[in-house]
């Protein structure tokens, strides 16, 4: 956790491209928020999985040439919020060549207590480093 | 009723041991008298699709939307099937992500002008 959804029609995305928006979510969610980059987890929906990825985001993902759904941690202020959704808006909308209004995102606070990894529940936000320690290499 | 939705990377779990994971699923969900049945997802991330920390990702991730349950009950459960995987599939614990979440707690922060 974070686990982001990228939903866009356009099948023809490469690899790299896949792996750059891939890079920049985790870059601009680990600057936003000081999370660990092994917690951001991202995954891409092509236009034939349209259907999955709108029963994933439930009155969650608005229409757009690009949609992102993140499941982040529960904590996050308003403010690491909006720099997430604006970072995230304008990676992607650069990758894709998309207008920045093409690609529309929200969030969703999932508690940290609901979530294990690495055999533990997961960290509360800013509460990381002994998590890490315990899973490090 | 149980809602789970695995995320599985393409060609990492054979379809025989998804099998196996599921009726492991719908038995703990049974023996902890959550619900009679469970509602599967399974989603195959094709390769080059799913990432973890902007490289090819090895991570199942497994979410229950189940009733509300106490915190404690919830941690017992989320080994529970955080053993399963690691038994069926081999995995190591950082290759799971499990989630337990309470039914009827979809807030959804829209923030598609920012």
């Amino acid at each position: 956790m974070p686990l982001y959804l990228c939903s866009t029609p356009a099948d023809d995305l490469t690899r790299e491209m896949r792996q750059r928006i891939a890079t920049a979510i985790t870059d601009v969610h680990c600057e936003a928020t000081g999370a660990p980059r092994k917690f951001v987890h991202v995954v891409f929906f092509a236009s034939a999985q349209a259907a999955m990825f709108d029963l994933l985001t439930p009155n969650g993902a608005p229409n757009g040439r690009c949609q992102l759904y993140g499941s982040i941690r529960s904590g996050r202020t308003d403010d690491i919020k909006e720099r997430l959704v604006s970072g995230l808006r304008h990676a992607a909308a650069e990758i894709l060549g998309f207008d920045r209004d093409d690609v529309v995102m929200s969030t969703r606070d999932v508690d940290a207590k609901w979530v294990m990894e690495g055999g533990e529940l997961l960290p509360e936000p800013g509460e990381e480093a002994a998590w890490l320690k315990r899973h490090s290499g | 009723m149980v809602q789970c939705v695995c995320f599985l990377q393409e060609g990492q779990i054979p379809d025989a041991v998804v099998a196996t994971l599921r009726v492991g699923i719908a038995d703990l969900v049974r023996t902890e008298r959550l619900a009679d049945d469970v509602e599967f997802a399974v989603i195959v991330v094709p390769e080059g699709q799913g990432w973890t920390a902007g490289a090819p990702s090895t991570t199942s991730v497994v979410s229950l939307t189940a009733p509300p349950m106490p915190q404690a009950r919830r941690v017992i459960l989320l080994h529970a099937i955080c053993d399963l995987w690691i038994l069926q599939t081999g995995c190591e614990a950082e290759d799971i992500l499990a989630t337990i979440m309470p039914a009827g707690q979809e807030t959804v922060h829209a923030a598609v002008s920012v």
